[in-house]
């Protein structure tokens, strides 16, 4: 009862503040122009890469009549379907693409640096709903809530309401009730808005799913901003020092913490360079079996084999082309070198991972993007996953090329051996659907707990202040 | 109604309120009369249980404002020296919105209605706090006491800074509590409203209750030499 009227009245007087008021138009005003441009994005990526999908597969099946191999250096493009989650919160989407290219001999990949994936300070420029959520939102919160339990001490208000026989447990969970209040209002108008513009209720449930454990990710991250913020005004003695502190608090969380982070990953675990990376794959390719020479050592060796295990001396005896086998030969052990180098990189991004736990820890601005991205499907484990499938069709695709070359160009037709169309449009096609299920990775798991943890802690903060005797 | 014993507060080994024994019966007004450091508005802070006593009581309607803090603050009414109003509410909202934190539902009738008698112009009722002056914020604290129909009021120096007009507004008002039955313990070193107002005058001076008189009694000018005498002591 008490509390409600505390509520009811902190809810009147933040309404008729017009600094407050205006911020928070401004802020609903930003969210609804960052829903729209990122409907607009999604809209022309989407359609683009519909367009571009369809394309690449007509290229690729009327290529014209081509020996199989060449099919392969020709190439084709793999294509990452863009979620619609991507209008809240694009992650590192901008920075990998959507797209792969596919070519015998060779795994592309968009980009190595993943600290640069997740600078959150690249992040900075986009007006997305994210970042308005890590950065914009939380100084609302701070400039509506931080005088609202110190000024009340200054005004003597303090000492007034106590003497009504309220306590100050009641007046500070009343005072955090009413930011919860504010923030609610504020948001839930952002969250239908975006629920119909992104038209979610008629896309995949999944989708559905992940934008409410969107929106509960970000009400646990403003719910630590309403807690601290009550938190300190409770404790501090003065509105200045109350503001200066939270400002600095903001600043730790969102700004400095998470450019540390960056830096420190980057700097302690740092990633090849592209040419660096290229450079050591070149050397170990050289260690086997190169496809298109056949006098090498390994080439030579693999021949003997061959034609020994079929009883033959010379590759024309043999049942089969002999290119196409050793072409596939040669494929699978380039892969197995990619495979190892990327995995190095990989397990460098893992530990990079592991330098973000420790900031996503100490920062729950970081954890929270971390969190959101994953959620939304558009952080560095998406994108991997994306990879590992696109990698898996191309060396299907390319066994199916060095098959065909294989088992076809024998005898007669070795030579100026070439398929056509109906060949080509019976080649398998990528259809990469996004995980339905959320799982979260061993490397998320650390940020959602810290953000939990932070959670629960920011609101024992307004426990300890709500209980703490103070004599004004 | 409202009864201090052996009232006694130290900081820091520093007496602030030493021995102090009160009784202020409904129907009267009690002025303290002192010094600023002379323990008038300690001795409130102990009855608004602010801070314990270090030793000694304070009862109000028979209960000890320690062991029943809610209770005793529910039958009181304080007012200090600048009441702290919301100053983007109107006078009208301030009001329901201290009732309702002890549980009076007002209508805006019965607002108004204890604004007037509290008599607050019934235009500035629903102007914003933030245009008011120091005696309209006051009256509005009176009104609150009138809506809780409070058996004590507690007040810190209220007319300190008051025009004369005002201050004999407020002391008008005083009356009307008085005649309610209210009993009224108010902290001033205005020699000539304690007069005016009271119905007894302690003169309190480093924390110690040095004398007792019934206003009614005493003369303006007997009263300035009584109590310039104990400033002395």
């Amino acid at each position: 009862m008490i509390i409600r009227q505390i509520v009811r009245n902190e809810l009147t007087r933040l309404v008729r503040d017009l600094v407050i008021l205006t911020l928070a138009v401004l802020v609903l005003g930003l969210l609804a122009v960052s829903v729209l441009t990122g409907e607009r994005y999604y809209q022309q990526l989407s359609s683009a890469q519909s367009e571009a999908e369809y394309l690449s597969r007509i290229q690729w099946e009327q290529q014209g009549e081509k020996n199989p191999h060449s099919a392969a250096h020709y190439g084709t493009h793999a294509f990452k379907p863009v979620s619609v989650l991507m209008i809240f919160e694009p992650g590192v989407t901008r920075y990998t693409g959507v797209s792969l290219f596919l070519e015998g001999h060779r795994q592309n990949t968009a980009s190595f640096s993943l600290a640069e994936d997740l600078d959150a300070s690249l992040r900075f420029a986009e007006l997305t709903p994210a970042f308005i959520f890590t950065y914009l939102f939380p100084l609302l919160i701070i400039f509506a809530g931080f005088r609202m339990v110190v000024a009340e001490k200054e005004s003597g208000m303090y000492r007034f309401l106590m003497a009504q026989g309220i306590s100050r447990n009641q007046l500070i969970w009343g005072k955090t009730a009413a930011l919860w209040i504010m923030v609610l209002v504020i948001f839930a108008p952002f969250f239908l808005f975006g629920l119909l513009v992104a038209g979610l209720p008629i896309s995949a449930e999944a989708d559905l799913y992940r934008y409410l454990l969107l929106a509960l990710i970000w009400m646990c991250y403003f719910g630590i901003m309403i807690h601290l913020t009550i938190g300190i005004s409770s404790f501090a003695r003065q509105s200045g020092t109350a503001m200066v502190s939270l400002l600095a608090i903001w600043m730790v969380i969102t700004l400095l913490i998470p450019k540390v982070t960056s830096n420190m990953a980057a700097s302690l675990h740092s990633v090849p360079t592209t040419s660096e990376f290229y450079q050591s794959v070149r050397t170990d390719l050289q260690q086997g079996i190169d496809g298109h020479n056949p006098f090498s050592e390994h080439s030579v060796a693999f021949r003997d084999s061959v034609l020994n295990a079929h009883g033959v001396t010379d590759v024309a005896d043999l049942p089969f082309n002999f290119s196409g086998m050793m072409l596939q030969e040669a494929e699978e052990f380039e892969k197995k070198i990619y495979d190892y180098h990327l995995d190095r990189i990989q397990s460098i991004h893992d530990r990079q991972l592991g330098v973000f736990s420790l900031g996503a820890i100490l920062s729950p601005g970081l954890s929270m993007q971390l969190t959101s991205m994953h959620i939304a499907g558009t952080d560095i484990h998406a994108f991997r996953h994306f990879t590992q499938e696109a990698e898996e069709y191309r060396i299907e695709l390319m066994r199916v090329l060095n098959n065909d070359l294989r088992d076809n160009a024998v005898g007669e037709r070795a030579i100026g051996y070439v398929t056509g169309r109906d060949f080509f449009e019976q080649n398998p096609v990528l259809r990469y659907e996004r995980p339905s299920k959320i799982t979260p990775s061993a490397d998320t798991i650390p940020f959602i707990l810290a953000l939990l943890s932070w959670f629960i802690i920011s609101a024992g903060l307004v426990g300890f202040a709500a209980s703490k005797e103070e004599v004004v | 109604m409202l009864e201090t014993i052996n009232l006694t507060k130290q900081f820091n080994g520093q007496v602030a309120v030493s021995g102090l024994h009160l009784n202020i019966e409904a129907g009267e007004i009690y002025c303290l009369l002192g010094a600023n450091g002379a323990g008038k508005t300690t001795t409130i802070n102990m009855l608004l249980n602010v801070f314990p006593p270090s030793s000694g009581d304070a009862l109000i309607g028979g209960l000890s404002v320690t062991e029943n803090p809610l209770e005793t603050k529910k039958r009181l009414t304080y007012i200090p020296e600048n009441l702290a109003l919301y100053p983007n509410l109107t006078g009208a909202e301030n009001l329901r919105f201290f009732c309702g934190l002890s549980g009076l539902q007002l209508g805006v009738t019965e607002i108004e209605g204890h604004l007037k008698k509290a008599g607050l112009q019934p235009e500035a009722m629903h102007k914003r706090v933030e245009t008011y002056s120091k005696g309209m914020r006051q009256k509005v604290g009176v009104a609150l006491a009138i809506a809780r129909s409070s058996d004590v009021l507690l007040l810190d120096e209220p007319t300190s800074g008051l025009d004369p007009a005002a201050s004999n507004d407020f002391a008008r008002l005083l009356e009307l509590m008085k005649d309610r039955g209210a009993a009224i313990l108010m902290a001033t070193h205005d020699l000539f409203r304690a007069k005016e107002t009271g119905t007894r005058i302690g003169i309190m001076n480093r924390g110690k209750l040095m004398d007792e008189l019934v206003a009614s009694d005493i003369s303006h000018s007997d009263l300035e030499q009584v109590y310039l005498n104990h400033m002395k002591s």
